[in-house]
Parts: structure tokens; sequence; C-alpha cells
């Protein structure tokens, strides 16, 4: 086995848990596995290039894995150039989380303003909230500073509490008229 | 009642749709570990290629050692993936050595009489400003786009390559939601290496894809808002690099030069959504600031209108390629991009190229056939 592989096994297996809650949360479990497979497989090619820490450079090709499946979506085009994995069998508890809150996400007051943000602004919430990240590895992961994303964070958490204000206000005044 | 800051946190991880926890142990799992292998069945890094030595390109190797055509490394994964097909599916098999797929011709230009890029493209930009706006009103930005592709798919030492045609129509609204049809045409196989990698290429073709955005557990595909783009190109260059904030487009791809991914955000704009006269003026002009730009000449798209091409050369998309943007040149509307291999890469196995095409061999074409607004999902401007 050279060195490559055994680094590269070492990566998937500590890795590859996080990597697929981050495409669950953002693509659903439909897509989950096809963005795990196109991400590691990119890292497989780049693993000479893998920071140290290399979890923040795993949810970038995440993230773009993501974004290439959204353009196939809309291009139509170059089909074969992704990995398919087949069906999402996954173990049950997983899809069951991710479902359920898919079908809470529908009506859920916080994750319909979530929705209304930039996306940018999506993600440095997500990243240091669902992720768990701190600022200096959510920084890493969108590719940004830790002082640009620090401020990132603080806007949108303010953006996002307004948000929630208006739309608890706008229930109150509802329920009022009812 | 307001929401303060740290109740934002709170109420934002209560509906974490994964929670921790939920996805531990995963990867032992046999899905996990099928994933593994094939993903170690692939060759992590190009060897190096016997033309190395033969050709000038190959001097500035230092970025293409280690690059493997994109579409051979991921599809060889997906040859892993799929099944086998019946033989009766496969009548090209055994009949000796194929010919080189025959690949459509490249666009030919008149190059006289035209000035330098940066001119032409700050020609092409006065006229853009003063153009009416797009045709139609409504919500949905929709773009119509009729592409080709050559498919090649690449296992066990062998290639299948098809000339693969698509006729896509997409309608969004601003908030992402929204409707793609896309037509994907009869494969012309050109040449069938193996009973898997021939069903990999011909996966999807001869049929019509509907997919709805927003609905059904698809996410949506928000439209970049326009108007925070600026239309000075100093501010716009900017704005079209990656992380700044204002696009919602992930450069294509990571890693690339970043005039690549300006270029590509540039272009995925035209791929997605409507844009206005004066924001096409800028966009040309920070085109015309792209490295090692230069005038291909007048002619016509793949449709048959009068165009004037542009083109650059690049390597990020795994092997040495030539880029061509073709613009009208009465609108300086973007009509159209191809991209062409330039470079041969030889398979140690087979002795041919990968892609089993004569170099130079265009692999992708996309002519924005229609651009504009509409009132619903369903039908064009």
């Amino acid at each position: 086995m050279s060195d490559d592989e055994q680094r590269f096994r070492v990566l998937y297996r500590q890795h590859y848990a996080r990597v697929l809650a981050y495409a669950l949360r953002r693509v659903g479990p439909d897509r989950a596995q096809d963005v795990v497979a196109e991400a590691f497989l990119v890292a497989w090619r780049h693993i000479g290039k893998a920071p140290a820490d290399p979890l923040p450079w795993l949810y970038r090709l995440a993230r773009n894995a993501a974004a290439n499946e959204g353009r196939s979506l809309r291009r139509g085009v170059r089909l074969q150039e992704r990995v398919r994995v087949g069906a999402v069998t996954m173990l049950a508890g997983a899809l069951a989380a991710s479902d359920h809150a898919e079908r809470v996400g529908e009506t859920d007051w916080v994750l319909a303003a979530l929705r209304r943000l930039s996306p940018r602004d999506q993600e440095a919430l997500r990243l240091t909230v669902w992720e768990d990240l701190d600022v200096a590895t959510a920084a890493a992961a969108m590719g940004c500073s830790p002082a640009a994303m620090k401020v990132r964070v603080h806007r949108a958490r303010r953006r996002l509490a307004g948000l929630l204000t208006r739309s608890q206000a706008d229930g109150s005044e509802a329920s009022h008229e009812c | 009642m307001s929401v303060d800051d740290d109740r934002v946190l709170a109420l934002l991880a209560e509906r974490n749709p994964v929670p921790p926890g939920a996805v531990a142990g995963l990867a032992d799992s046999p899905d996990a570990e099928a994933l593994l292998e094939r993903i170690l069945a692939t060759a992590p890094r190009p060897q190096p290629f016997r033309w190395a030595r033969r050709f000038p390109l190959a001097g500035m190797a230092g970025r293409r050692r280690g690059v493997l055509v994109a579409t051979a490394v991921l599809v060889a994964a997906a040859v892993l993936a799929v099944g086998v097909v019946s033989p009766l599916d496969v009548p090209f098999l055994g009949r000796g050595r194929p010919a080189l797929a025959a690949t459509p011709p490249l666009l030919s230009f008149d190059r006289s009489e035209l000035p330098d890029a940066k001119t032409l493209l700050g020609r092409l930009a006065g006229r853009a400003a003063v153009q009416p706006p797009a045709p139609g009103s409504g919500a949905f930005d929709y773009v119509q786009v009729q592409a080709w592709s050559l498919d090649s798919a690449i296992g066990g030492g062998q290639t299948t390559s098809a000339l693969v045609p698509a006729l896509s129509e997409t309608w969004t609204a601003p908030d992402g939601s929204g409707r793609s049809r896309t037509v994907r045409g009869h494969a012309e196989v050109e040449r069938v290496g193996s009973k898997e990698t021939l069903k990999a290429v011909l996966t999807g073709t001869g049929a019509a894809e509907v997919t709805v955005f927003g609905e059904g557990g698809t996410s949506k595909l928000p439209l970049v808002d326009l108007s925070r783009l600026s239309t000075d190109p100093r501010v716009l260059a900017k704005q079209l690099l990656r992380n700044d904030g204002t696009l919602s487009y992930d450069p294509d791809p990571a890693g690339a030069p970043v005039w690549f991914q300006r270029v590509q955000n540039v272009i995925a704009l035209y791929r997605r959504q409507v844009v206005p006269p004066r924001l096409q003026a800028a966009l040309l002009r920070v085109l015309a600031t792209t490295p090692g730009l230069v005038v291909l000449g007048r002619g016509r798209d793949r449709v048959g209108r009068a165009v004037v091409a542009v083109g650059f050369e690049s390597t990020a998309h795994g092997r040495p390629a030539r880029y061509q943007l073709l613009f009208d040149p009465r609108s300086g509307v973007l009509r159209g991009v191809e991209e062409a291999v330039t470079t041969l890469m030889v398979n140690p196995q087979t002795g041919r190229d990968y892609l089993n095409v004569r170099i130079p061999a265009l692999v992708e074409s996309e002519t924005i056939l229609a651009s504009g607004h509409a009132h619903s999902d369903r039908t064009p401007p």
C-alpha cells in the first residue's frame, strides 16, 4: 500500500461521517451520497495537497460537489462527470433524522427565516452551528480570513434575529386578527 | 418580543437536520467501505505522459503533472458502479482497432480587420450598453441552451466515447424555485471500449428529463441578485471572484486560477439568468482583462448566427484546452462557449489518446439560443 493510499484511507475513515452529515444537511438524502463520493474522489486525486487538518478542505470539496450537482441539473450535460453510487442505503437513523428535518423545515419559522438570508450568510451559520466549527475552521472551509468570517457570522446572526423578530410579530398580529 | 442573538443560535441548533451522533459509525458501514474501494481503484494522479517531451506545451508541466482528464477520472469510478449490459446491446464490440471519434469540426473564423481583444471587447461593451432590455416580462428568468459534449467513459484501460447532444430550457424565479427540461439526444457512439464503459456513456441519453427546483426534496437554486453587481468593471471583477459574497455560484473548478474562475462565473451568469445590457457591458470589459485573450475572428456559431470570437488557453479542466467565447457582433451578447482539447494525452495501455480523438478536438459546445423573462415556468418569453 502506497503512502498516498494509506493517508487517504485514514483521512476517509476519520472524516466520512462528518462530510456525509454536511452533505445531508445541504442537499438531502437523495443526493448526499453522490456529493460525498465526488468530494472524496477529488480529495483522492489531490491527496498530495491535503492540508494537515483536512476537514475544512473536505467541506469545500463537498460544497463544490453540491454546486456541481446543481449545475448538472441545470445544464443537463456532462452526465458522466460524477460518481454514481446507486441508491442511498445508509443507516436508517441518519436518513430518518434528515427526512424529519426536511418535513419540519417546510413549515418551521426558523428554517424559513434562515432560507431568506444570502447563501453565504446561511453557510456561515450552518458551519458554526450545525457543523459546530470554530471561526478559524469555518473560515478555512469558506475560504476567507478568520476576521472576515467572524464579521460574517455576527452579521448573519443579527440578520436572522431580525427576521425572526419580525416573523414573531407577524404571527402575533395574525393571531390577534383571528 | 425580540429574538436576541444568543437565542438565535439555540433555535438554529435545535433544528439541525442531522443531529450530532446521527452519522456516528457510518464510516464503517458496508456502503462507505465500498465507496472507499471504488475511489481507490481510480488513479490518484496521472502517470507521466509519453508526449511530455514531444510537445512544446509540456514545458508548462509544473501544473500539468498530477493532472488527469477530469472526465476520465470521475467516469472511471462511475464505470465501476454500473452493471453489465447485454451483449445484444453492444454491436460494436470486437470489431478490431476502432477509428478516432468523429468530433464536430472546430468553428472557423476570419481574423482580418479586427483589433486586439481588449479593443474588440471594449467596442462590444459600448454596443451592449445601449441595447434594449431582454424580451418578455415576468418573474422567471428563461434560458434555452443547446449543448453538445463528447462523453467518454474510461475503465479497465478501455474507453467508450459518444457524441451527446442536449437541449435544455430553464425557468428560474428569484428565490431559486423553478423548472428545467432537458432533452438529451441519442448518443452517437464513436468507439466502444467495453460493455461497462458503453453502459456508463449511454446512461440518460435519448430521453427528456424534467427537474422542478424547490419541490420534492430538490434544492432551490437561487439566482444571483444582479442589482448587487456593479457596472464598474474594476468593482465587478472583484465581485466575480469567489468568496466575495455577491455571487452564489461556486467557481468551477476549485483550485483554478482566479481569472479562470472569473470567466466561469461570467459564463454561469449567462447560462442561468437574463443579464441586463449595462451589466453585460461591464462583464465584457472584465473579460477583456483575461490573460492571454486573443481575437479569433468573425464567423458563424453552431446555428448559423453571425458571431465574433475571442479565445484563451487553460489547463484548469485537467488538460490543455482552448476556450472560445462567441459574441453577437451587434449587441455584445454572449452567444456560446466552446472547449477544445489541444494536446495529446496518450493512454499507456492503448497507445491512443484517452479521449480517442484527433487533436485538436472539440469536447464541449454550448450555444445560448434564447434568454428572456417569462410569466410562468411552462412557456418561453
